[in-house]
C-alpha cells in the first residue's frame, strides 16, 4: 500500500469509528436501534471474530492445507486449549508462538 | 430505607474520577500486550511510525486496527477494510447509545471526545457503576477517569510496539500472534449457546469462502454469523 492510499484508509476508519461512537450522542440523544437489529448485533463480536481466527488456522496464506502438514493448525489448536483455559492473552501467546516455531522447525 | 434515587451528596467530580482510575488499573494490565502487539502489526503491515501512530490516535479501535493491519498484509483493498472497520466497531454504537444517558447535558465537544474515547473496558466499567444508581451531573467524571488511562497506556505501548516491530524478523511468524489474540476474545464472549452457533457458522463460512477476492470472505463469514446466532437463539427460544 503506497502513503497515499494508507493516509485514506487512516481518514475513513476514523471518520467511520468516530460516526459509530459519537454520532447517537451528537445528532440524536434521544434515537433507539429497532429490536431486530439491537437482538441481531449481539452476534456481531462472535461472528467478526471467528471468521478472522478460522482461515488464519485453517487457510494460512491463502492455501488449504493437510493438519499434520499445517503447523497454523497445530499450533493454533494447542493455544485454543490454552485460551480457553485460561482466558489469559499472554497464556495464549506464550503457548501458540513457541508451538508455532517448534512445528515449522520441523516440518522445514 | 436509603433514598438511591437521589444524586449522592458526597461524591465529587474528582473522587469519581479517581474511583475511575482505580477500577481500570487492574485491566489496564490486559491492554499492554494488545497494544504492543497491535503495534508489531502495525509496522509488520509495512506502515510508517508516524502514519501508524497517527492511525492510533484518530482511529483508537485496537480490534478495527489489527483487523486492518492483517487485512493490508493479505493485499486487501482500502473499501474491505472499511467494511470491516464497520462491523468490527458497530458494538461501540451500542455502548454510545447506552452511554448517552450518562454524557447528558455535557457541552457538544465534551460529548464528542468521550465518544472518541469509548473502549470495551471504559465502557463495561461505566455501565456496571450507574446500573444501580443515578449518574447525576457528575457521572461523566468517572467515565473519564476510566477511559484516559486507557488512551495513555494504549498509546504509550503501541508506539513502543510500532518501534519494536522492525526489530523482529518476518521468520518469526509475528503475525500469527493476531488471531491467536482475537482467539482469547471470542472466547471470553461464548456465554451463550447462540454465540456459539454465530462463531462456527461465521468460521466455517469465512473459511470456506477464502477463495473470494478482495478478501470478502470476512464479510460473508460475518453475516453467516450473525444468521447463525439469530437463527440459533429463534430455535431455541421455540423448544
Amino acid at each position: 500500500m503506497s502513503n497515499t492510499e494508507i493516509w485514506t484508509l487512516i481518514f475513513f476508519m476514523a471518520v467511520i469509528t468516530f460516526g459509530l461512537r459519537s454520532g447517537f450522542m451528537l445528532f440524536s440523544e434521544k434515537l433507539r436501534l429497532p429490536p431486530w437489529m439491537d437482538h441481531a448485533l449481539q452476534f456481531v463480536p462472535s461472528a467478526v471474530l471467528a471468521a478472522l481466527v478460522a482461515p488464519a488456522f485453517f487457510t494460512p496464506g491463502g492455501r488449504m492445507l493437510l493438519p499434520h502438514q499445517n503447523p497454523f493448525l497445530l499450533a493454533g489448536m494447542f493455544a485454543g486449549f490454552v485460551a480457553w483455559r485460561t482466558r489469559s492473552i499472554l497464556w495464549t501467546l506464550a503457548a501458540g508462538m513457541p508451538a508455532l516455531w517448534l512445528l515449522q522447525f520441523l516440518t522445514t | 430505607m436509603h433514598d438511591i434515587l437521589t444524586e449522592p451528596e458526597h461524591e465529587t467530580g474528582a473522587s469519581l474520577f479517581r474511583d475511575g482510575v482505580r477500577d481500570i488499573m487492574p485491566l489496564l494490565l490486559s491492554v499492554v500486550p494488545f497494544a504492543l502487539i497491535t503495534g508489531v502489526a502495525a509496522t509488520g503491515a509495512g506502515i510508517e511510525p508516524a502514519p501508524a501512530i497517527m492511525m492510533s490516535l484518530l482511529v483508537f479501535a485496537g480490534a478495527a486496527q489489527l483487523v486492518a493491519y492483517q487485512l493490508m498484509s493479505a493485499g486487501t483493498p482500502i473499501l474491505v477494510i472499511l467494511i470491516a472497520t464497520f462491523f468490527v466497531n458497530l458494538r461501540m454504537a451500542l455502548y454510545s447509545l447506552s452511554l448517552a444517558r450518562i454524557f447528558r447535558g455535557r457541552s457538544l465537544w465534551l460529548r464528542a471526545w468521550m465518544g472518541h474515547l469509548i473502549t470495551d473496558h471504559a465502557f463495561v466499567l461505566t455501565a456496571k457503576r450507574f446500573e444501580r444508581r443515578p449518574a447525576g451531573s457528575k457521572g461523566y467524571r468517572y467515565y473519564l477517569g476510566t477511559a484516559i488511562p486507557m488512551l495513555l497506556v494504549w498509546m504509550i505501548f503501541y508506539t513502543a510496539g510500532v518501534f519494536a516491530g522492525a526489530w523482529v524478523p518476518p521468520s518469526w511468524s509475528l503475525e500469527f500472534a493476531i488471531p491467536l489474540t482475537f482467539m482469547v476474545l471470542l472466547f471470553a464472549g461464548l456465554s451463550r449457546w447462540p454465540m456459539v452457533a454465530a462463531a462456527v457458522s461465521g468460521g466455517t463460512v469465512a473459511v470456506c469462502a477464502q477463495a473470494l477476492p478482495y478478501n470478502l470472505g470476512l464479510i460473508a463469514g460475518t453475516i453467516a454469523g450473525i444468521a447463525g446466532g439469530v437463527i440459533a437463539d429463534r430455535r431455541r427460544k421455540k423448544s
